[in-house]
């Protein structure tokens, strides 16, 4: 016989035995143990997502903000620049203009510098040549070189053109016929007599003389009526001098401008 | 060469017998309780875990899962008797490695025990599902004249559950004597390999008609089953089970 009775008893019990030993350390705790773990899984990713919301809005809103700053930097940054370049262009201009002014002064003050050395020059000059030529004059000047310039006055009086001596004429009817000879030196009788017969001869007999002397003629003769002079002096030389300088220094200036 | 482990009997008094086939199954019965107690006294409910834990989650979740989809019913109350049956069917066959150990399952008499627990197990989760006279009234469907069938299909399902195990691990061991006597090496230790396979597919199937004839007495409505295919998941495969042996 395979089968004893008493064995498969035994085993029946063994086996009810072992299904609630196995049911109490067994299946009990590891179902639990997984229910458990699953639950705190499942809370743990409810937890994760829950995170990971937050900390995506987190991000959003972060973003936005760095946006935002970003924009704001770049708003500075334009405004700066602007601004910068602006303050640029002034202080550009102001510089310009100051330099400008600057040369504009300095351009003023050369020429006034000039102008003012041309006539401090110009009247050293004058003097030098005044000086040097009165003394050669009073050195030279004697009857015979006033005879000289008599003589040379007298030729261009009667050279004169006739436009000249017609309003010559007017002038000295209206001054009453009254004619004054001015001569560096005293004039000697003779050549007094000589003079008058010359402009008697030119300009009628009812002509009255009067001879004075100006040391200021240098040497020369000058013929006056109240509104008409016919002169021939070294004086005259030296103002057409004089003139002539100016011109020639005008002439300098306008070529070193250009 | 003894054909049955009971012969092996170890003390005696009277009917009462202390013999090889038990004491075997106290072994078996010892390194369960203790392995499961050993593990579970620390179980841990963090994600990170033991490695013996893992196991045995491994093993109770699969166990599971199998008694869900063969019943389509949730595994919570059928658990501890078809996980019992399977893990020491299961490792009292595994056990056959270890030299001078002999499966329990080797005796006719563990083996008509264990399928006598599954013939009261029957009616007993039937009853507790759909009460007393609800279980009875499917003994007489579809008519009074089907009451004897039903009840000698009961009767040999139960033995046939009880000699389809005890010969598949007898022979086995059989298998193996017997070659050890005419192939001396490597023929027997490949058929050692196979029987190890045996038993374990016996195991499987043990536990697996145990459960179709539970899920059969619970008659479970179609409406609870679509509930429970809906819950378990798509991997869900209904035409799983294997057939018997």
């Amino acid at each position: 016989m395979l089968i004893n009775w008493f064995v498969v008893a035994a085993q029946i019990v063994n086996f009810l035995i072992l299904v609630l030993l196995l049911k109490r350390f067994l299946y009990g705790p590891i179902v639990k143990a997984m229910a458990a773990r699953e639950e705190k899984i499942a809370s743990q990713l409810a937890a994760a997502r829950q995170k990971r919301e937050e900390a995506e809005q987190e991000e959003a809103s972060l973003r936005q903000k760095v946006r935002s700053i970003e924009d704001q930097r770049q708003e500075m940054l334009t405004r700066a620049e602007e601004e910068a370049q602006a303050a640029k262009q002034k202080l550009f201009a102001q510089a310009r203009e100051e330099v400008a002014l600057v040369r504009q002064k300095w351009a003023e003050s050369v020429k006034w510098q000039k102008e003012a050395f041309l006539a401090n020059l110009k009247q050293r000059l004058v003097q030098e040549i005044f000086t040097i030529s009165r003394r050669v004059l009073q050195e030279l000047g004697n009857l015979e070189v006033e005879q000289r310039l008599l003589e040379v006055f007298l030729e261009r009086l009667r050279q004169l053109a006739p436009a000249e001596r017609q309003a010559l004429q007017e002038s000295l009817q209206e001054a009453g016929g009254e004619l004054s000879v001015n001569t560096a030196f005293a004039l000697t009788p003779e050549t007094q007599e000589k003079i008058t017969s010359e402009v008697q001869d030119l300009f009628g007999p009812g002509v009255a003389l009067r001879f004075t002397t100006s040391a200021e003629l240098l040497a020369g003769i000058e013929m006056l009526t109240s509104s008409r002079k016919i002169a021939w002096s070294l004086g005259n030389y030296l103002d057409n001098l004089e003139e002539d300088l100016s011109q020639a220094f005008a002439e300098i200036d306008k070529s070193e401008a250009a | 060469m003894e054909i049955s482990l009971d012969s092996v009997v170890l003390w005696r008094w009277g009917p009462v017998l202390l013999n090889a086939t038990i004491l075997y199954t106290w072994l078996v019965m010892a390194l369960l309780v203790l392995v499961s107690w050993l593990v579970t006294r620390r179980l841990s409910t963090d994600a990170k875990i033991s490695k013996w834990q893992n196991l045995l989650e491994v093993l109770v979740s699969g166990m599971r899962e199998q008694i869900r989809q063969i019943s389509q019913e949730e595994p919570g109350p059928y658990l501890p008797f078809i996980g019992t049956l399977f893990i020491f069917i299961s490792v009292a066959n595994l056990l056959a490695v270890v030299p001078g150990y002999h499966p329990p399952t080797d005796s006719l008499s563990t083996t008509a025990a264990l399928a006598l627990c599954v013939l009261v197990a029957v009616p007993i989760y039937g009853i507790a599902q759909q009460g007393l006279g609800g279980y009875l009234s499917h003994y007489l469907k579809p008519t009074v004249l089907m009451l004897p069938f039903h009840i000698l299909s009961e009767l040999t399902r139960t033995l046939a559950l009880a000699v389809r195990l005890f010969g598949n691990v007898m022979s086995g061991a059989m298998i193996g004597a017997i070659l050890l006597a005419v192939v001396p090496l490597f023929f027997p230790l490949v058929m050692q390999l196979l029987e190890l396979l045996i038993g374990q597919v016996q195991a499987f199937i043990f536990a697996v008609l145990a459960t179709v004839y539970i899920a059969s007495a619970t008659q479970a409505h179609e409406e609870r089953r679509e509930a429970v295919l809906k819950n378990s998941g798509p991997e869900n495969r209904v035409g799983d089970q294997p057939k018997e042996d």
